[in-house]
């Protein structure tokens, strides 16, 4: 029975028609979350709002200086391939930096909350979106240095970069859906803000972010294939680096997916809201 | 009353929380899905009624199960048997100050606190004056909330709270902070709220505000609902409630090392009421005579020495107190010696349940003295019908009644 309810269609629409409703029935709200989320990473340090800014871009500068400074990875500069391995890894590195941020958040959102949650008659179904949504400006930034230096580097700006937008709409959206699950989780076991924080360090290294895929030995290959986020990342690098469709089926499972993970995500999220009141 | 919608509908409502040793249990809990866990009732087969427009107490010991059937009909918990009916927009204030951040301004924090408790950013712009007004904090709204003193995060989180116009409301201990000003002000805010027909649920250990605020009170203990009948009623079954509470579980309050505890050097050993057949009573019938006995036992050489007795109700009230130095008598004590004092006491208290305690103090030169050891574990009822008002008869009579025919003041037949 349970299978019916989560696999048939019919139910998955209205899944998504309840979420949408619910949004923009509380938009205001949301919007205002997510503000103060972002302001509250920062609330009371002397740069303030600078370090929106500030952290992902110093964060980016590490990856780039260690990857391609230290350890002078050489890949692209072919006729496949016209650019270079920095664009290579900004363009994997900058959406899952956001993920990495949006999970580890979202996964301690209901927790961080406590209070909203037990106290008030709160719309508790924010909290994770709040926390997703606050790592769109970091992902916006990253991308903007990776297009500044495209045009530094090479004097144009590929008019595919205009599909950056739907990239992170069904990004968000995937992870938006991971994070309603993980967000009750993180109620139950305070432990798993942490996990979630070591799995997602551990993942960028199984993920083909730094590498190509045929770099890797090929024991290791299934691995790729198994991990969800490598699918995001071919998609990013189809648009930002290698300018044309390079991974065709990368963009259905990424797409696919990431509408499925809102649908169980959400569907989880209400099974078990209730009982959140329960542990905290 | 019965006239009126039902706005809160109630019925066999039961909560239990499974008892947990660790989360790792929990885990174990979710993935064998065996449901054999030990289980906390917090609400037992709980059933009312509460109409429109009516202000409702609840009242009862801490772990009655109050604050989980406060959360259940705001729908932040969930029930684990039992039918919840709740008809109308609702907000609660289960904890002031939810939602608020330190580091931003108190306007800020007003938009933000209001927006969490479901009003759009509009309305709270709207409501912004008159919150700013009610919290009296118009020259500080720009500053930090971190820099309010405790008494100014108050006053703002409270007037953010009520400032939500919603058709249920429910507070939880909300009126036990702040100074008494303050409090009046909030009793007022929800007289007027329950004016303008919204329905209150009103959770408070203070019986006053029970009386001044409510229609109706209902009675939790151990997760049962008792009682639900007129405030007074329940109050006084409430604190007979405390008083057989204190009779079952006698506290000696001797804390060891405590102001009261003496080292020692004096103790009180027994307290009673004594009828005139000389034998010790719980129950006392009004406007009758009896004796209060205190012994205590004397540990070293002492230059002055005075026992007293205390009449408290359960709720903490003193109704009346009286010491042998206050009496203008100076004891001596001596090492091993058990000393006796007797009061008179005539019955002057109104019927209900009443706690009475003793105490041993050292007496200095100058009239100062300390406290040695204080019993405080006698609880008693008085029974009879109540012929007064308040706690104690005052003996107040009608000494004259006349027809006036004086002209009334102009004011007054105005008004009539």
């Amino acid at each position: 029975m349970k299978n019916n309810v989560f696999f048939s269609l019919r139910p998955q629409a209205k899944t998504f028609a309840e979420l949408a409703a619910l949004l923009t029935r509380h938009r205001e709200l949301t919007w205002e979350m997510t503000k103060r989320d972002l302001q509250d990473r920062y609330a009371g340090h002397a740069l303030g709002i600078a370090w929106t800014v500030g952290h992902p871009l110093l964060m980016i500068l590490v990856y780039v200086f260690v990857f391609s400074v230290v350890f002078r990875i050489r890949i692209g500069g072919t006729p496949e391939m016209p650019f270079d391995y920095t664009t290579y890894l900004l363009a994997g590195l900058v959406p899952w930096l956001a993920c990495q941020d949006a999970l580890a958040r979202g996964a301690g959102s209901i927790l961080a909350h406590a209070n909203l949650v037990k106290q008030v008659v709160f719309p508790i179904e924010i909290l994770p979106v709040k926390a997703v949504l606050a790592s769109v400006p970091g992902q916006v930034i990253g991308t903007t240095v990776l297009a500044i230096y495209v045009l530094v580097q090479y004097g144009t700006l590929p008019v595919h970069f205009a599909l950056l937008p739907v990239l992170m709409l069904f990004q968000v959206m995937g992870i938006i859906g991971v994070c309603f699950v993980l967000a009750p989780m993180g109620a139950y076991f305070r432990d798993l803000k942490d996990i979630v924080q070591i799995l997602c360090s551990i993942a960028l290294f199984l993920t083909p972010v730094i590498y190509l895929p045929q770099q890797v030995p090929s024991f290791f290959q299934p691995i790729l294939y198994l991990n969800p986020f490598s699918y995001m990342v071919w998609c990013y690098q189809d648009v930002f680096f290698y300018g044309r469709i390079e991974h065709a089926w990368a963009w259905p499972v990424f797409m696919g997916g990431s509408v499925l993970s809102l649908a169980l995500g959400y569907r989880t999220f209400t099974h078990v809201k209730n009982l959140i009141g329960n542990v905290l | 009353m019965s006239g009126y919608p039902v706005a809160i509908r109630v019925g066999n409502l039961s909560k239990a929380y499974p008892v947990y040793s660790g989360p790792l249990d929990l885990a174990l809990d979710l993935l064998s899905r065996k449901r054999d866990r030990q289980l906390q009732w917090a609400l037992k087969n709980v059933s009312f009624e509460v109409s429109r427009g009516e202000v409702i107490g609840v009242v009862g010991r801490n772990g009655a199960g109050k604050s989980t059937l406060l959360k259940i009909l705001a729908g932040t918990l969930d029930r684990t048997e039992g039918e919840v009916e709740v008809r109308g927009r609702i907000s609660a204030i289960l904890e002031l100050g939810t939602g608020f951040h330190g580091e931003y301004t108190g306007r800020r924090n007003i938009f933000m606190g209001g927006m969490c408790l479901g009003m759009s950013k509009a309305e709270v712009r709207k409501k912004l004056d008159w919150i700013i007004d009610f919290s009296e904090l118009g020259p500080f709204i720009d500053r930090p909330f971190k820099t309010y003193s405790s008494g100014m995060q108050q006053r703002l989180t409270f007037a953010v709270a009520t400032s939500v116009e919603p058709e249920i409301l429910i507070i939880d201990e909300a009126l036990s902070v702040g100074d008494v000003l303050f409090q009046e002000k909030c009793s007022a805010r929800i007289r007027e709220i329950a004016g303008g027909g919204a329905t209150v649920i009103l959770v408070s250990h203070a019986l006053q505000s029970i009386y001044d605020l409510c229609d109706t009170a209902m009675l939790l203990s151990e997760g049962r609902l008792v009682e639900k009948d007129v405030p007074r009623k329940i109050g006084y079954a409430y604190e007979r409630l405390l008083a057989e509470e204190k009779a079952r579980r006698p506290v000696s309050v001797s804390l060891k090392g405590g102001p009261w505890s003496g080292n020692g050097t004096a103790q009180v050993i027994d307290i009673a009421f004594i009828d005139r057949s000389g034998s010790p009573v719980s129950t006392l019938a009004h406007g009758e005579n009896y004796e209060v006995r205190c012994r205590c036992r004397i540990g070293r050489d002492f230059s002055g020495l005075s026992l007293g007795y205390r009449i408290q109700k359960p709720s903490g009230q003193i109704v009346y107190g009286t010491s042998t130095q206050t009496q203008g008598l100076s004891i001596t004590g001596r090492t091993g010696e058990t000393i006796e004092a007797r009061f008179s006491f005539p019955c002057m208290l109104n019927h209900g349940a009443y706690v009475l305690g003793a105490g041993v103090a050292e007496v200095f030169a100058g009239g100062h003295f300390h406290v040695l050891h204080y019993l405080r574990d006698h609880a008693f009822e008085v029974a009879g019908a109540a012929a007064f008002q308040g706690d104690v008869d005052l003996r107040s009579a009608v000494t004259n009644v006349l027809k006036c025919t004086e002209e009334r003041p102009a004011a007054d037949s105005g008004r009539a």
